[in-house]
C-alpha cells in the first residue's frame, strides 16, 4: 500500500515511481512558495518551498502531483508542518457528501 | 447566477418598471409635441418589458429558492436528530434523519480542533467515512503521518 501523509484536508500519496509527466503543467509559485490548496472559508493555504518541489496539474481533470526534489515541509497556518521526503506524491483534497452523488471539497 | 443576484435583478426590474410606467403616464398626459408622442408610444412598451422581466426573474428566484429551503429544513432536521452510531481510532460516525436518505458525518479531531465532515450514507464505520472523504476504500486508508 502506498504511504499516505495527511495535513488537515490534504492527503499526499507517495507514488512508487515518478509518473510520465505528459499533459501535466507546472503551477507557478507565488513569492517563492507553491500553494497546494487553499481553504475556501478561512483562506488558509498549504504551501511548500518552490526550491524544493514542483507542483503539476493534469490538463484534463483536477488531478495534481507534487514532485519533491529535496526534503521539505508543507506549511499551514493552523496545522503543524508535514515533512515530505523526495519523491512524487499524488494530492487528494478531502471532500464532503452532497446529495445526488455530488461531492465537493471540504470548506475549512 | 446566485439566488441573491436573481432576486436583486427582479427587484431592480420592478423598480425600473414602476419608474417607466410613471414617466410614460406623464409623457402621454402632458406631451403634445412630436418627440413626446414618440416617447409616449415606446416608453409603455419598455415598462411592459420591465414588468415581464421582473415576473421572469421572480419565477427563477422561486424555482431556485424552494429546493434550497427544503434542503435547509432537511439539514436542520438531520442535525437535530444526530446521534453517534459507531466510533473507532479514526473518529466517530454520526447519523441523522434525512428526507430521502440518512445523513452521516464523521467527527474527527486533530491538532486544530474538531471537524464534522459529511460522508456517503453507505459508510458504516468512522474509518470508512474518513477514507471516503479522501476518495478511497476503508481498507486502503492508512496514513503514516496525520497532522
Amino acid at each position: 500500500m502506498s504511504k499516505q501523509f495527511v495535513q488537515g484536508d490534504v492527503m499526499f500519496i507517495l507514488l512508487s515511481e515518478k509518473p510520465i509527466m505528459k499533459n501535466y503543467k507546472p503551477i507557478s509559485p507565488q513569492a517563492g512558495r507553491i500553494v497546494i490548496a487553499r481553504g475556501e472559508k478561512t483562506g488558509h493555504v498549504h504551501t511548500v518551498d518552490s526550491a524544493a518541489a514542483t507542483l503539476f496539474s493534469f490538463a484534463f481533470n483536477d488531478e495534481r502531483i507534487i514532485v519533491v526534489d529535496m526534503e521539505t515541509e508543507v506549511e499551514h497556518d493552523e496545522h503543524p508542518p508535514l515533512t515530505l521526503s523526495p519523491g512524487a506524491y499524488n494530492i487528494v483534497l478531502q471532500r464532503q457528501y452532497v446529495e445526488k452523488e455530488k461531492a465537493r471539497r471540504v470548506l475549512d | 447566477m446566485s439566488i441573491l443576484s436573481i432576486a436583486g435583478l427582479a427587484v431592480g426590474y420592478i423598480i425600473i418598471g414602476l419608474i417607466m410606467s410613471y414617466v410614460a403616464h406623464w409623457v402621454i398626459r402632458d406631451g403634445n409635441d412630436e418627440k413626446s408622442i414618440v416617447a409616449g408610444m415606446y416608453w409603455p412598451l419598455f415598462s411592459l418589458m420591465c414588468i415581464f422581466m421582473s415576473i421572469f426573474m421572480l419565477g427563477r428566484f422561486l424555482l431556485a429558492g424552494v429546493p434550497r429551503l427544503f434542503n435547509w429544513i432537511d439539514s436542520w432536521v438531520a442535525s437535530a436528530t444526530r446521534r453517534i452510531i459507531q466510533s473507532d481510532a479514526h473518529g466517530e460516525l454520526w447519523q441523522g434523519a434525512g428526507h430521502a436518505e440518512p445523513w452521516k458525518w464523521v467527527k474527527v479531531s486533530d491538532e486544530t480542533g474538531m471537524h464534522w465532515v459529511r460522508v456517503d450514507p453507505d459508510v458504516h464505520t468512522a474509518k470508512e467515512g474518513v477514507a471516503w472523504s479522501y476518495g478511497m476504500e476503508g481498507d486502503d486508508y492508512d496514513p503514516s503521518v496525520r497532522k
